[in-house]
């Protein structure tokens, strides 16, 4: 039991910082096609 | 009252001797005490989600004003902590070692939260130096003592296993830098009022929170009896001799070439990794999204960019605990040449990725090298372990991060150097990083050089039984 609780404590604050992590990497994954100056231009 | 002499200051329960381990006792209960700590300190990697609220608070202007020379001066306490964490677990190596590690962490836990506090105050006083010694300075001893001691505790509990062990506890402070940030903004969004940030409620709150975590740590851990072993268990040598039986005290490790030679390795694959993970939100926007004009583009520019240092973050973590503990299975010497070559090789192929416009293969190759940057941060300990045996294994790993410290300092500096260079030298900005990228390569080869000539310890150096 005491173990269990032990891991549970940890685990909870690290899985929603990964969450959070997940979330914010989401936008990397939705990107549209860019509308900027094309690659390479000065 | 008790007579001179007499530890005043510190209890009983505080004693290394009042930690050793009852013979029932299970060991995976150590891991978690040492996640606890190490992923409140962790924070420190987060700091930088503070830089424009306390710029504003402690200057006295509005948070939406231009602020990039308060910034800079917020930013020293960043720095700072990373250098007195790298000067702290040097120097109190091995004091942490005769201490134990439940009074390293809770002197771990006064001097971090206890900087978190001050830096409260310094922002109340509008006082930078306050905040500098506040968060840099204390708080800075408080990341280096609680970095390396629940680290030599693993490695005493789990000799079968040491990568794995110590890759858990270095995933937690890879861990503490995706929580900190994200806590931190959740807090000062609760706390915003008007013109108020809510940093400094923001600040006490997390020293609160971090309190917590970081005292549950230190009623956790408990150090093995000496002469425990795992059931089943016996020390053997292996790999050619790579993991010695004998034991080589602090003061002898570092006269042997072994000690320096791993400083190099882990500088060497510290600044490969640094580098790019300071620069990866620009890296990504500047070499595949262009330049734009248009704020709306600019912020989507913006949240992608960010987006891919989240995501760098996220294997940056895993990475330390997976490949320590493939660690254990192919011997340190060899998952170190992995690193290396391995890293190289996709760090050549990154610059081919942007000329293909190859996004995916880009965020791929990137995710690797990173990983392959935790996997060297949660190796190392491990791999002193199989050199310098278990006996100060700690006050040796302490000596031995003030390669990160160096690192953090030239990664940064090779990397912003070489790319505005080239800048001004009128290659445009997508190919301006790929200079850079070729320098990690060579940074790399240095590390896998030194790797490569590390041989068992002589026996001149070992303790004596």
């Amino acid at each position: 039991m005491k173990l269990i609780l032990a891991w549970l404590l940890v685990f909870i604050p690290l899985g929603w910082g990964l969450t959070k992590s997940v979330q914010k990497s989401l936008p990397l994954f939705r990107s549209a096609p860019s509308v900027s100056t094309p690659i390479g231009a000065k | 009252m008790p007579p001179l002499g007499y530890p005043l200051a510190v209890p009983h329960f505080l004693d290394r001797a009042a930690t050793v381990a009852p013979s029932d006792f299970n060991r995976w209960l150590v891991p978690p005490a040492a996640i606890a700590a190490h992923m409140c300190i962790g924070q420190v990697y987060g700091f930088s989600v503070f830089n424009k609220p306390l710029a504003a608070e402690i200057f006295g202007k509005p948070v939406t004003a231009n602020l990039a020379t308060e910034i800079s001066h917020v930013q020293w306490a960043y720095s700072l902590a990373l250098i007195m964490l790298g000067l702290s677990a040097a120097v109190f190596g091995k004091w942490v070692e005769r201490s134990g590690p439940r009074k390293t962490i809770v002197a771990s836990w006064l001097c971090f939260c206890g900087g978190l506090l001050l830096t409260a105050l310094g922002v109340q006083l509008h006082s930078l130096p306050l905040v500098l010694f506040g968060y840099g300075f204390v708080g800075g001893i408080g990341l280096g003592l609680g970095y390396i001691a629940p680290v030599s505790t693993l490695v005493k509990w789990f000799p079968d296993r040491p990568g794995m062990a110590t890759g858990m506890a270095i995933m937690g402070f890879g861990g503490g830098a995706l929580i900190g940030s994200p806590l931190a903004q959740t807090l000062m969004d609760f706390f915003k009022v008007g013109e108020d940030t809510g940093a400094i409620k923001t600040l006490v709150a997390m020293a609160g929170l971090y309190s917590f975590f970081m005292l549950l740590g230190a009623v956790l851990i408990r150090v093995p009896a000496d002469g425990w072993h795992p059931q089943g268990w016996t020390p053997k040598p292996k790999s050619g001799g790579m993991i010695s039986v004998h034991h080589v005290s602090v003061d002898n490790a570092w006269k042997t070439p072994q000690f320096w030679l791993l400083w190099i390795v882990l500088c060497m694959n510290v600044s490969a990794g640094i580098g790019v993970l300071g620069r990866a939100s620009d890296m990504f926007q500047d070499m595949f999204l262009g330049t734009s004009t248009d704020p709306a583009q600019i912020k989507m520019n913006a949240a992608i960019g960010a987006g891919f240092a989240g995501l760098l973050s996220i294997f940056n973590m895993g990475g330390r605990f997976i490949w320590s503990s493939i660690s254990d299975k192919t011997g340190r010497k060899a998952v170190y040449c992995i690193y290396f070559i391995l890293g190289a090789a996709l760090y050549a192929l990154l610059p081919w990725a942007q000329e293909t416009q190859s996004k995916v293969m880009f965020v791929a190759l990137a995710a690797v090298i990173i990983s392959m940057y935790g996997g060297g941060f949660a190796t190392i300990p491990a791999y002193l372990k199989d050199m310098f045996g278990t006996y100060q294994v700690g006050a040796i790993h302490g000596r031995l991060i003030t390669a990160w410290s160096m690192a953090a300092v030239i990664g940064p500096l090779l990397i912003n150097k070489l790319y505005a260079n080239r800048v001004a030298a009128g290659i445009p900005k997508a190919e301006a990083y790929n200079g850079t990228l070729y320098l990690m390569c060579a940074l790399l080869g240095i590390g896998l050089i030194a790797n490569l000539l590390v041989r068992p310890v002589a026996a001149k150096y070992h303790v004596k039984a």
